[in-house]
């Protein structure tokens, strides 16, 4: 009879054993049947806020007492690393092109190339931004087109500045992979850090000292556009050839004080009539030579 | 002998739990194991950073065949339109003039564009419903063509993040309520051409600035906390594209360059929002 009730208990303290074990389980936790996750917000997409190491508590020496003095002394450090107006950055893809010929020196915008880029620029005027830097990718394609863009907008073509860091190339292996588009992966060691370079030149909070809201313009190259958009937002990088971006287009990028991104268009290309919209090499003349 | 009788209870309750345990267990991993292999493939596991999913919309019954094997050969086109911009009034909120006057260029432009419109499908929200009419009066479509669609009324689709200012309070209640009413929205309208469609499909959706911003963060597969990072001017077209293979594309983000630059606008009117506080 003894024997019989332990073994009863026995049953019991099993089946209570293997309840505590199974609330642990992680499979069985309860989910959001919408969502992907448990939690509202997945970690790996929250928001670094010291993405540019440029965060008043990254740059100021810590507190390292609680004294009254120690503490005025870092608040008043802090607030002098504060940044106080917002950084706009504006995206410009060059025109329509030819790859025609083996170098870079051949491969000249189309006269539909050209007709974009006018009404790029004069999109741009309308704007009416006093802008505070221009900065063009070394390619022609891309020299061509800031060159008739600053026809139009009021910049002087002698402070226009040339980066090489951001010339077109492969920034990071897209994901999903695609089919047709299958650059080495030497292509990729070479460019990938190179338009991180680029990323890291260009997208930075204001400094401390700005005075005035500021207008930076960048004449580049569809990747690496969409890379810095995909940076700069945050986004996974891999995902950047999940957009595409129209010949000539316009991206507008806002670098709030508090280091917030947040992206106003992308892609924007409606001043130009529907008939001139491209966003890739014209397919009957490729490689033409 | 008492002490013996003691062990030889304690061994057999041990025994016994030890028995029901294992049992228990062993159930457990057959009952398991059985029903991944029935849905595994479609399934919606946690999106790693960056990794495409695959299957991510096999799971609609017009898809059974794709599961299988075969692949359309046409895309679907979604274009999303913001609503214009508007105000409240004593009687409901309406478009303002300017908001009427974006619209009207949203729809010249759309028209401009020569797509041939599949379905058109707008919030039920009074400005939706009259930037839609606007629209389709420029694109000479028939207004009974249109469908009201319950599940695109404005809302806080996820947390943003970074944060905003409202209380965690407020938010978390609204997310409790709007998330997975705009999540079936997503639902509803993306997915890869099924194998019957044999032309390329244009799907426009007139909506708002939330539940577009949403919808495009899912359909890239991108966080989709990040929706407060964007921003949609009023009347602004979004583009995205769903190829066979079930890859995504953005083609465009808020294009709203087809309106001067005097008539771009992306929230309310201030005068008329103090009025109502």
């Amino acid at each position: 009879m003894r024997k019989f009730t332990s073994f009863v208990c026995g049953t019991g303290a099993g089946l209570a054993a293997y309840y505590l074990q199974r609330l642990r389980d992680p499979q069985t936790a309860v989910q959001n049947s919408w969502t992907n996750s448990d939690k509202p917000v997945d970690p790996w997409a929250l928001w670094d806020s010291n993405w540019d190491c440029r965060e008043p508590r990254a740059l100021v020496r810590p507190l390292r007492n609680s004294q009254p003095e120690e503490e005025n002394r870092y608040n008043a450090e802090l607030e002098k690393a504060k940044a106080k107006k917002p950084r706009h950055i504006i995206l410009v893809r060059h025109g329509e092109y030819l790859d025609a010929g083996d170098s870079d020196a051949t491969h000249h915008l189309t006269e539909r190339g050209r007709k974009q880029a006018e009404f790029t620029g004069k999109r741009l005027l309308e704007l009416g931004i006093k802008w505070d830097k221009v900065v063009a990718s070394t390619m022609v394609r891309a020299q061509e087109t800031s060159d008739i863009i600053l026809k139009q907008i009021d910049y002087d073509k002698e402070k226009v500045v040339n980066c090489a860091f951001l010339r077109e190339g492969a920034p990071i292996p897209p994901q999903p992979p695609v089919g047709h588009w299958k650059p080495e992966a030497s292509q990729f060691l070479r460019d990938g850090t190179r338009i991180e370079a680029a990323f890291r030149r260009y997208f930075h909070r204001a400094y401390p000292d700005q005075e005035k809201e500021n207008y930076t313009l960048i004449v580049g190259h569809g990747n690496v556009i969409r890379y810095f958009v995909c940076r700069a937002l945050q986004f996974p990088a891999e995902g950047w050839l999940r957009i595409s971006i129209n010949h000539a287009s316009i991206t507008w990028l806002t670098i709030s004080p508090s280091g917030n991104v947040s992206i106003k268009y992308l892609g924007d290309s409606g001043f130009m009539p529907a008939s001139l919209l491209t966003n890739r090499i014209p397919r009957d003349a490729k490689n033409v030579v | 002998m008492r002490y013996s009788a003691l062990w030889r209870s304690v061994g057999a309750m041990s025994c016994g739990s030890l028995v029901t345990y294992l049992t228990l267990r062993l159930f457990d991993g057959q009952q398991s194991s059985l029903l991944s292999s029935g849905d595994g493939k479609g399934e919606l596991g946690p999106v790693d950073s960056g990794t495409w999913l695959h299957h991510w919309d096999l799971q609609k019954p017009q898809l059974q065949k794709v599961s299988n094997g075969e692949e359309s050969s046409a895309l679907r086109h979604i274009i999303l339109v913001r609503h214009g911009e508007y105000t409240k009034t004593p009687n409901g909120s309406h478009l303002t003039e300017l908001g009427r006057r974006q619209a009207e260029r949203t729809g010249r432009r759309l028209r401009e564009m020569d797509l041939s419109w599949d379905h058109v499908v707008a919030s039920t929200m009074t400005r939706a419903e009259e930037t839609a009419m606007i629209i389709l009066k420029q694109l000479n479509l028939d207004p009974l063509k249109m469908k009201r669609c319950t599940l695109l009324p404005e809302g806080t689709p996820y947390p943003g993040d970074p944060p905003s200012k409202k209380s965690p309070r407020s938010l978390e209640l609204a997310y409790q309520r709007d998330g997975p009413r705009i999540e079936a929205a997503f639902r509803r309208y993306f997915f890869r051409a099924s194998p019957e469609q044999e032309h390329d499909s244009y799907l426009l959706i007139v909506g708002h600035s939330n539940v577009i911003r949403y919808l495009i963060l899912r359909a890239l597969q991108l966080p989709p906390a990040a929706w407060t990072r964007l921003n949609l001017n009023h009347g602004s077209i979004t583009w995205l594209t769903v190829w066979p293979s079930g890859y995504v594309t953005l083609r465009c983000l808020g294009d709203s360059g087809f309106m001067p630059i005097s008539e771009l606008t992306h929230r309310r009117p201030s005068p008329a929002k103090s009025d109502n506080n």
